[in-house]
This record gives structure tokens, sequence and C-alpha cells, in this order.
């Protein structure tokens, strides 16, 4: 398990495509995750926007109602990509319970199933490699203090448990943020998750970049 | 429901932000024309939200010039309103006596 | 065997079965009881099913199983289900957590309606509803309606009401306020000092044994009254009979915050009552819009309890709406929202993600401008189009269309939402008409109006409902659809409108403002409507024709106008009024009624012109509530400002004036949650704000903070016509006969001599700076020049 540093850049400015490495870490058949203080959504808008932009067909199930298509244009243009071609890649649902984003993982088929016959104009290259799976803001509705915390977590270890199935096919990257403060129960959400994945990345946002990091092994 | 996209006036600001470098390098009087030129894009924004465009800031654009356009047609109004008035006013006694004079 | 007729007035879980409270034509009521066997499904593999039964059976639950179909609604089709049938109603919530327990990934329905809900549509009755009862004993052999919800006009039970309340001005016991306890009863009123607590006990106990209320109304009942008798009663061993039901204790509920589309809400705590009704005037949701009439009108449509639904906000009442229908049609009502989003491109998302569409208003004064609204948009338009969770994408038949979106939607049968808000709008429909037609002094007409009040609540909240993430039936596709179709219509009565020569200054959501020159009258849009009626299939109505109507710009951006701030007066006289500080709850009443009066002098100016030369009144009008104001002789309670906490007191960082009475109240005990309202008065000196409960005597307030509020008040009014703050602070304390920059010479022919308040000229001739200077105000300037532009 690696648990390596990443500072998040400032706002508006994606991640250089160039980063090589890190998509090509991304590409790799497994369970990921990103997480931070804050749930670290326009970092991976800006990764699954470039992959999306070279042809990879993109799931994403989105726990946190910010899936921002402006972002994408304006990233994809920037790319010099045709900004419709990277939307057109990008298969969306959004859940606002728990039981959806649950349900969502759970019926979602192995790899991810075949795409629709789209017919999708001037691709980078042909669809290189298997489809993937981007999870948005995981924990958010996990959070939920309407929802009991024993159920929470039971839902959240199926969910994982199906999350690795997915992985085993293709690449999952999930983000996540801790819980607020004054809610410590909620922590356990997050160890669980955390303790599941076989790569993770911590997120500083740029404020605070004296702090210690939190390092768990 | 609470919505997942930016609103259209949050993609508006988010441009104009983008603008900022810039904005911050022009002329004093230059910046003034510039926010004009973006307030008077924000009258649009419902026809903006409603045309769901990939990419808000050509929208923007076009809302400025639709903008500009109309001022430039008001005051294509009001200059022929004064030319008219101007060849009304008769010329006066001084002219008219060189005139017949000479 | 006894037959009688009477009101069904309370029903609710007991002993082994349901206790219903009768209240006959005499006023007497009558304790009966009867048997209900509730249901709750699980779906899921035969085997995990039989696990089910077999567990049930172990523990010799007192349950009837059998295997049964039943429609699941956004799987569209029946499903096989297992139906555990609970024959001791008040076990069912305790049965089923234990068996979703035990197999948490069966899917569960019917699981947690409520019990009076359950028993009230098993038996086909409501509450309220006349009925004809046969029982034996106290044993219900059956009970039917005699009425219906759906009627115009019912005759209600003769009710005994009794009223608590603390002596004193009606402050808030919850911030500290103590005072005696007032009880009114058949006329009568009866003070009990708090000092006397005993005999305060004795006598309540007294009156309700005597006078045996079939309703309380309190006010601070839930938060205060309920609970101290209780613990009087508690402390001095003397049993107090608030319920008729001597079986059954009070009912607590205990407060809670919640947040709810990005606000928090604040939920306060509740006392409830069996066999009698609590109704706490300060813990009713709208009541002062609808009162108890709409409390009733809402308890008959939905199924609930007249005290629960008083109590939650009307979210809930058209939800139990919809599941009333569902349990009509065998269609499962979902226990855990679980069905998701169906995968949409990026495209897709982009496409369909949008509001109503709003318009940047056409800022500046206008005149002679027509209001036209959608009646009750949404719900009409999810009837129309038959908008529904299960019709929106149906692959059944060859459906409509959505515009923009291109997903088709089923036409060839009613879905659930639209044959559940069909009948509401067709009721409301002829209450309108009915309240339109009835003379002044009909005895009806009130509670018309009150239940007409509730049904706009409940129509307002179910569209909200179908996206919301936990209405049962919610749908986020569907509530694109109707987001969709109201697009499109107002698109295309824009369209009808401009083709008919009108210019449409505003639009919003639902209703659009226009103007042509030369039309004035109502009878000059009777076509128009016509028209837009029968190209959109909606009906629409004209909401007035405006003498004067004025578009505020942006506080911050004053280039651009806001949509949702703006006031006029009607050709009758009325004023709307918009988004302004008379329309904000934490406005001060002196400086609302300053607003509201500046607005009412202005509206005896029949137009524009009329508006501009009513100014100078409504400014000296100003300027004597300022000068009062700053004199410092404006009673405190007409300052009181509420504010509504948006986080626990612990949590403000900055110093605000908010933060400080939080503190303040905290301090002194109190208890407070997000949510929550708090009121406060602003005070001199570094304290700066103060909690009104904790204010003794005269105090006096901070009047040059007011005074900065109230001519931010006086610039709304004044917007309009261009007049900016320091142009105020000059007219209102300053040298009236001010009339422009310093260095600035006077236009030709002005009378510098006469003061400028007594002058009846346009204020935009005056006052403003010279266009020629290249400050801020030049684009100010040009945005209110043309507003006196004509049309292009």
């Amino acid at each position: 398990m690696q648990r390596e540093l990443v500072s998040l850049p400032y706002p508006d400015i994606p991640l250089p495509a160039a980063d090589a490495a890190m998509l090509e870490a991304l590409l790799q058949p497994r369970l990921a995750l990103f997480w931070g203080a804050h749930t670290p959504t326009r970092a991976l808008l800006a990764y699954l926007t470039v992959l999306a932009a070279r042809g990879h067909h993109v799931h994403v199930f989105d726990g946190g109602n910010r899936f921002d298509g402006y972002f994408v244009a304006r990233l994809a243009r920037r790319l010099s990509s045709n900004p419709r071609t990277a939307l057109e890649h990008i298969r969306l649902s959004r859940a606002f319970t728990c039981f959806q984003l649950a349900e969502l993982i759970k019926t979602a088929p192995t790899g991810l199933g075949t795409q629709e016959s789209d017919i999708i104009p001037d691709a980078d290259a042909g669809a290189p490699g298997p489809s993937m799976l981007f999870v948005l803001d995981m924990l958010t509705t996990f959070y939920d203090e309407s929802v009991p915390l024993r159920d929470a977590e039971r839902l959240l270890t199926n969910t994982i448990a199906h999350l690795k199935r997915l992985a085993s096919a293709g690449p999952v990257i999930v983000g996540a943020r801790e819980p607020r403060i004054l809610v410590k129960e909620r922590w356990s959400l997050l160890d669980r998750l955390q303790v599941a994945v076989d790569a993770a990345w911590l997120l500083r946002s740029p404020e605070d970049p004296g702090q210690e990091q939190l390092m768990l092994f | 429901m609470g919505r997942t996209l930016p609103s259209i006036t949050q993609a508006f600001l988010q441009e104009q932000q983008s603008l900022a470098r810039f904005r911050r390098a022009l002329r004093q009087e230059d910046q003034r024309a510039l926010d004009d030129l973006l307030g008077s894009s924000r009258q649009h924004l419902a026809a903006a939200a409603y045309a769901s465009h990939l990419l808000p800031f050509e929208v923007m654009l076009l809302a400025m010039l639709v903008e500009q356009h109309k001022q430039v047609l008001h005051l294509q109004q009001e200059i022929e309103v004064i030319q008219s008035t101007l060849r009304d006013i008769p010329a006066d006694d001084g002219d008219r006596k060189r005139e017949q004079e000479g | 065997m006894n037959t009688f007729f009477g009101w069904l007035f309370d029903v609710y879980a007991s002993g082994d079965g349901m206790t219903v409270w009768v209240i006959d034509p005499d006023g007497q009521s009558h304790h009966l009881h009867d048997t209900f066997t509730p249901t709750f499904y699980a779906h899921g593999p035969r085997q995990e099913l039989r696990s089910v039964c077999q567990m049930l059976r172990n523990r010799g639950a007192p349950v009837t199983l059998r295997r049964t179909e039943r429609i699941d609604l956004f799987l569209d089709r029946h499903i096989e289900v297992l139906e555990v049938g609970v024959r001791i109603p008040d076990l069912l919530p305790r049965l089923f957590r234990q068996v979703a327990d035990f197999r948490p990934n069966l899917t569960y329905y019917n699981a947690d309606i409520s019990l009076p809900q359950r028993y009230v549509l098993r038996r086909g009755i409501f509450p309220l509803a006349y009925c004809s009862i046969d029982s034996e004993g106290r044993r219900i052999q059956r009970i039917e309606a005699l009425d219906s919800p759906w009627e115009i006009d019912y005759p209600l039970p003769p009710l005994r009401t009794m009223n608590l309340h603390l002596s004193g001005e009606m402050q808030n016991p919850g911030r500290g306020y103590r005072g005696d306890l007032l009880v009114e009863i058949e006329g009568n009123t009866f003070h009990f000092p708090r000092e006397h607590s005993r005999r305060l006990v004795l006598g309540m106990r007294h009156l309700l044994e005597h006078h045996d209320p079939d309703v309380l109304i309190s006010t601070y009942g839930d938060n205060y009254i309920l609970p101290r008798l209780l613990e009087l009663a508690r402390h001095y061993g003397i049993p107090l009979p608030l319920n008729r039901d001597r079986g059954e204790g009070v009912l607590r509920k205990s407060a809670s915050s919640y947040s709810s589309y990005g606000r928090v809400v604040f939920r306060n705590e509740q006392h409830l009552l069996f066999g009698r009704w609590h109704l706490d005037r300060q813990n009713a949701f709208l009541a002062n819009d609808y009162g108890v009439d709409g409390i009733l009108e809402i308890a008959r449509l939905s199924g609930l309890p007249p005290q629960t639904v008083a109590r939650v906000s009307t979210g809930t009442g058209i939800s139990a709406m919809q599941i009333a229908t569902a349990l009509r049609r065998g269609v499962l009502v979902p226990w855990q929202k679980r069905q998701p989003e169906s995968l949409k491109s990026g495209l897709d998302l982009l496409a369909a993600d949008k509001g109503g569409l709003v318009y940047t208003p056409i800022a500046g004064l206008h005149e002679h401008v027509a209001e036209l609204d959608f009646t009750a948009m949404y719900p009409s338009i999810m009837v129309h189009f038959n908008v529904s969770p299960e019709t929106v994408g149906a692959k059944c038949c060859d459906g409509e269309l959505i515009p923009e979106l291109g997903t088709p939607v089923c036409r060839h049968r009613q879905g659930l939402v639209p044959e559940t808000l069909e009948p509401l709008l067709e009721k409301r429909g002829r209450y309108k008409a009915l309240i339109r037609e009835l003379p002044e002094d009909d005895p009806r007409l009130e509670a018309y109006r009150r239940r007409y009040s509730a049904h706009k609540w409940l129509l307002v909240t179910c569209f909200g409902y179908l996206g919301y993430k936990n209405a049962r039936f919610g749908r986020i596709e569907a509530h694109e659809a109707v987001n969709a179709y109201g697009r499109e219509v107002l698109l295309r009565t824009k369209e009808i409108v401009e083709a008919r020569g009108f210019r449409v200054l505003h639009l919003y959501v639902d209703g659009l403002w226009i103007h042509k020159p030369g039309a004035s009258g109502r009878p000059d849009y009777d076509a128009l409507l016509n028209e837009i009626r029968a190209e959109t299939g909606l009906h629409i109505g004209l909401e007035g024709v405006y003498r004067w109507l004025a578009f505020l710009p942006s506080r911050t951006e004053p280039r651009v106008a806001v949509a949702n701030r703006y006031f006029g007066a009607f050709e009758d006289g009325s004023l709307k009024v918009r988004g302004i500080e008379a329309r904000r709850r934490d406005t001060p009443r002196y400086i609302k009624e300053t607003q509201l009066a500046m607005l009412e002098i202005l509206s005896q100016g029949r137009d524009a012109a009329g508006f501009c030369a009513a100014l100078p009144e409504a400014l000296a009008f100003a300027r004597q509530r300022l000068l009062s104001l700053r004199a410092g002789v404006v009673q405190a309670d007409q300052l009181v400002i509420a504010h509504r906490l948006s986080r626990r007191p612990e949590e403000y960082t900055v110093h605000t004036a908010a933060a400080r009475v939080a503190r303040q109240l905290a301090e002194t005990g109190v208890e407070l949650h997000p949510g929550e309202r708090m009121n406060f008065l602003l005070v001199p000196g570094p304290e700066k704000a103060r909690a009104w409960e904790l204010l003794e005597g005269q105090v006096p307030y901070d009047s040059e903070a007011y005074g900065k509020l109230l001519l931010r008040a006086v610039e709304s009014v004044l917007a309009p016509v261009g007049a900016d703050r320091s142009t105020i602070e000059m007219w209102l304390l300053g040298n009236a006969g001010y009339w422009g920059p310093p260095g600035a010479l006077p236009p030709p022919g002005v009378d510098i001599g006469t003061p400028l308040l007594s002058r009846g000229r346009i204020p935009s001739q005056v006052g403003i700076r010279a266009p020629s200077a290249l400050d801020r105000q030049w684009s100010d300037f040009v945005l209110r020049r043309d507003a006196f532009l004509p049309a292009v």
C-alpha cells in the first residue's frame, strides 16, 4: 500500500495533462482512493476529463452533486480537444442517499458493460483500455445523520465489496472527505474505506502548507 | 432538488474571474469599459442558461455584442434626430443677408 | 349493537389494536376500539424470505405471513413479495426493525407509514370524516364515511376549545421569559399566578375535568407550558389529565435540527395528546397563513391527524397523499430511497440540469404593466403532461417527447403523481372561483380562503418533492421533465405575447410582466390570455395591471437588475412588494412600516409621472420617521430584529450581532439550536446587541445603527428614480435646498431659494451628477437613464 502526497493545485488551473505518471497510475485495474479534509472532486474531475478527452469511457457515480460540466468542457477545450467528445465519453449518475449510491455500485456490471453504440467522432486513437469508474464524494451520503451509524457501516462494507469486484476488471477511483470535526462517530466509515483500497492519496489544500500530513502506517 | 451544475450566474462569474489578470494590466479607463461589457452580458443570463452551451464564455461574448449593437443602433437614431433637427433650423439673419447680397 | 353517527376525531395504536375517538353532534366524545393488521413487505430471494418467516415463527411474533404480488413503481411491474401482517399494530415498528436487522439485504416496502394513516386508509375513512358507526360495546364492527375529503362545504364537529398562554407580552419562555398561566375556556378566563404552583396544577386539573375540552390551543405550549405542567404535576404527585385517554402518557418528541436544501431547519419539541388535540400557535408551520381551517383541510386530504399536520412541513402532507394513492393502486412504498438516476451522458446532464427561466428585468420605473401568471404551474404541468416517476422514460407506448430533452413520457395511463394532484387542483380551482364570486360578508369566505391557502402550500411543495432526496416517489428525471416543460411553456407564451406587440419587461419561471403602449385595462388582455391557454394547455391568469412598477438594481452591481426585487401599485391601488426590506423577516417593524407607508403614498400616483409627483410627500414622511428614530422616542418593541441561527452558538467565529446575542442567551442557560429564531435589539456601546428577553425596562436603542437601516430601506424605495445614498441623506438629513454636487452650477431656471422637497419636480432631473464626470456614477446614470427611454 502506498501513501503518497499530492498537493492540490489552484482551483481553476487544471492538473497538467502531462502528469503522465499520475495518469499511468490511475489506469491500473485496482481500487484507488483520493481523500482529504474536503472531497477532492475538482482534482478527480480534471483527471477524468483528461481521460475522457483521450477516448476512454468513463463512468461517474456522483455522491456529492458537484459534477461541474462547465469545468469539464473548459478543460477539454484547453486540452485542444472537442468538449463534446469528452462529455460524450462520460456516463454519469447522481445519488442523493447512500442507498442510491450503494445500489448504483451494487448493480454496476463487472467491466461496466459494453458501451451503447454511440458514434464517437474524432476520438483519439480508438478506445484504449477498459472503462473506468470514478466515484465522487463517496462518503457524504453515508455521513447523513438521519441514517443510523450501524446501517451506514453495514451498507458501506457491502458496497466496498462490490467496488473490489469492479476493480478486478478495471480502474476504480474513489474520492472521499473526512467527516466534520464535531461528528466523531462517523470516522469509522472513512477508516473502513482506507483499509480496503489498494492505493491511496491524501490531498492537502494549498492553504495549509506547513501542516503535518496524516501518516497512517 | 439542489442543482448539480454551477448556475449560469456562477459560470459567468468564473469566466469573469479568469479574466482578472487581463483586467489588472489594463489602464483604469479601459478597466471601466471592460466592466461595462461584462456587466452588460448579465442582461442575458436567462438565454445563456437556456442555451446550455458547453462553453458559456462564447455565449457571454455574444451577449456583450448584442448589448453593444443595441447601443450603436440607439446612437444612430439619436444622430439622425440631431441631424434632421439641424437641417430644419433656419440660417440666421446675418447669413441670409449675405446670401441675398452675395 | 349500537349505531350512531359522528366525526372521526383521533386515531392511534394502543393495546392490541387501534383506539378511535369519535365526537357526535351533541359534542359527546366516544372512546372506541378496533382491530387492525397493518402490513409491510419484503422482496428478495425465496430462500431469504423463508428464513425471515422462520425467524418470525420462532420468536412467536403475532404475524400473518403470505406470499403475494404488488407493483414496484420504479421497475414498473408486479413483483413477488412476502407480506407480513402485524396483528398488534403497536408492534410493527419494532418487529420491522428486527426483520430488517436480520436480513438487511432484502428490499423492504411500506415499512414506515404512520399507523393512524394506515388505519384510516384501510377503512376508507379520513380525519374529521362524518361517519356512521356500528359498535358492540366499545368495539367497532363497522365504520363508514358519509362524506368525502373532496367536498367544498363540510360540517365540522362542535369542538370545545381551551386556550393556554402566559401573561404579559408574548415572549418566548424558551428564552427565559416567565409569566403566570392564563386559561380561557367557554368565555371565562382563569389566571394562575406562577408563585402558587400547586394551586396552578390543581386548578388546571379541575378545568380539564370539568370542561373536558376537545382542543388545547396554546402559545408556547410545546416548548414550555405543557412540559412545565407535567413537571409540576410530577413534583406534587397530582395526576394531570391532559390526555382524555387516561391510559396513555403525553407523547413528547424532542427538538432537532436538520439541513434541507442547504438551509438549517429547526424542528421544535412537541407534546402530543391522546383523545384530545394540542395545537401550539408558536409551533405550527404555517398557521398564520391558513389557521385551524387549513390544518383540518390538510388532515382530511392527507389522512394525517391534525396534531401532526399542524407541526410538520407541508411536504409531508403531499407525501402522505401520494402514499394514499399508492396504497389504493397496490403500489409499494419504498422504505429507503435507493432507486438511482439512470446513467446519462455529460452532454445530457448539461442540457437537463437547468431550472426555470428567469430574466434579468429591465430596471427602472415602468407604467401600465400587466403581470400574467400561470396558475399552479408546476403541478398543472405534472397533471397536463402526465409527468410522474413511472411515466418519464417509459417504454410502454409511443410517448410524447419532452422538449429539449427528448425523453418520451407515457400517455396511455395516468401516473401516480398526476392522479394524486388532479383532484387537488380541481378543488382548489373551485374554491378560487367561489372566493371571487361570494360577497365579502359571506360567513363561508374566511374558511374558503384558509383552505385555499392550505392547498397552495400543498401544491407548492409537491414540486420540490418530486426530486427531493427523501421523497419516496421522487425521481430526478421527472423533476427535470417538469422544468423543461416549464421553460417551453414560458417561451411559447413570450412568443405569443411579442407577436401581439407587447414587450416583455420581465419573466420569472411561471409569470411575465408585459407592456404595450395603449394597453392599460383588463379587457385588453382577454384575447391574449385565451390564446395562451389554447396554445399551452395550461391556465394563465391576469394577476393585475400596474399603475407603476419598479424593478430594482442589485445593491452590489448597480448595472444589473435583480430578478426578484420589485414593487408596484395595481390599478386598484393595492401594492405588490417583493425582495425589499418590508418583505424580509429580519427587518424591524418600524422600518417595515415606514417603507410600506411610503409605498402607499406613492401608490396614489396613477402612472410613472404620478409616482414621481408623490415622492416629495413620501420623502417628507420618511424624514419624520427618521427624525423620531434618531431622537430615541420610538418604542423598543418596534425595533426588534428577528434572526435565524445558522449554526450552534459555539460555532460562530466572527463577532456579528447575532453571534453576540447567541452567546448571551447561551450564558443564561438557554439551549439554542441551528434554525431557531432569536430576537434582539441593537444597543449603543460595546455590547452592540442584546437579546430581547434579556432586556429590562426602558433600554435605549442604538439610534444611529437603526437610522442607517432606515436609510437603506428608503434607498430601496427611491432606487427607481436613481437617488443614491448620499443624495437621500442630503434630502432627509441635510439642507433640503441642496440639489447638486459641490462646485457645480444649478441648471438654468432652477429656483435655488425654494427647498427641494416642496417642489414637485421629477427628481431624476435633480441631484444626479453631471454625466461628464468620469467616475463610477457614469454607468449607474446610464442604467437609470435607460429606464426612461421609449421602447426601441
